[in-house]
């Protein structure tokens, strides 16, 4: 394959990288795996190499696309790796043992407790950042 | 079905649960992790996830099967 060419797969996977993820993120399998977008970016950034590799006279499209890629995917190796990881912290949940108990209020100020639903039916419990 | 969207305002409750990710906020708030916990009619916990990298959260079809199982009479002894 050509060196332009190559510059242009490099750029499409990238786009096509970004795009699947965006569109895609309510599919689980999608959310739950953002390593394949760093994946995405490494496979654009290889196939830029190439192009650059096989530029002859027209180089700067072979350029562009490994400073495109390699960029993405030092910013979304940092992003996945570092800015998302959540420190594993010791939590009070042991399987077969009760939870800690609290009373919270609802949306319309009622208090809530969670011993109000033992015996009576079972919970799901999820914690939420507050903003996403 | 029902939600409750309960306010934990403080994070009183989830700095109980041991749930707290420091510092992890936009300005550097601390803020929950990301977690969801199936618990039976008897209150005991079931099935938990506690989330490692705020972009992933519990498949919805992993959360269905644990509340499932509560549904199948107990085996245990």
């Amino acid at each position: 394959m050509s060196s332009g060419k190559l510059a242009v797969l490099s750029i499409l996977v990238a786009i096509a990288a970004i795009a699947a993820y965006v569109l895609l993120i309510r599919i689980p399998l999608v959310r739950n795996h953002p390593e394949g977008y760093v994946i995405a970016f490494a496979l654009s950034t290889v196939l830029a190499a190439l192009a650059v590799a096989r530029a002859q006279t027209r180089r700067w499209p072979a350029w562009l696309a490994l400073g495109l890629s390699s960029l993405l995917l030092v910013g979304g190796a940092w992003f996945n790796f570092v800015a998302a990881r959540v420190p594993d912290t010791p939590t009070a949940l042991r399987v077969g043992e009760p939870p800690p108990d609290f009373t919270l209020p609802d949306a319309s100020g009622r208090p809530v407790s969670l011993v109000d639903y033992r015996g009576q039916k079972p919970v799901v419990l999820v914690f939420y950042r507050g903003y996403w | 079905l029902s939600f409750r969207f309960l306010a934990d305002g403080d994070l009183a409750v989830a700095r109980r649960y041991g749930l707290i990710h420091a510092g992890g906020g936009q300005h550097g708030e601390d803020v929950p992790r990301p977690a969801t916990v199936v618990i039976d009619r008897d209150g005991l916990v079931r099935w938990f996830s506690v989330s490692r990298n705020f972009q992933v959260r519990p498949d919805p079809d992993d959360v269905l099967r644990a509340v499932r199982a509560l549904q199948q009479p107990a085996t245990r002894g």
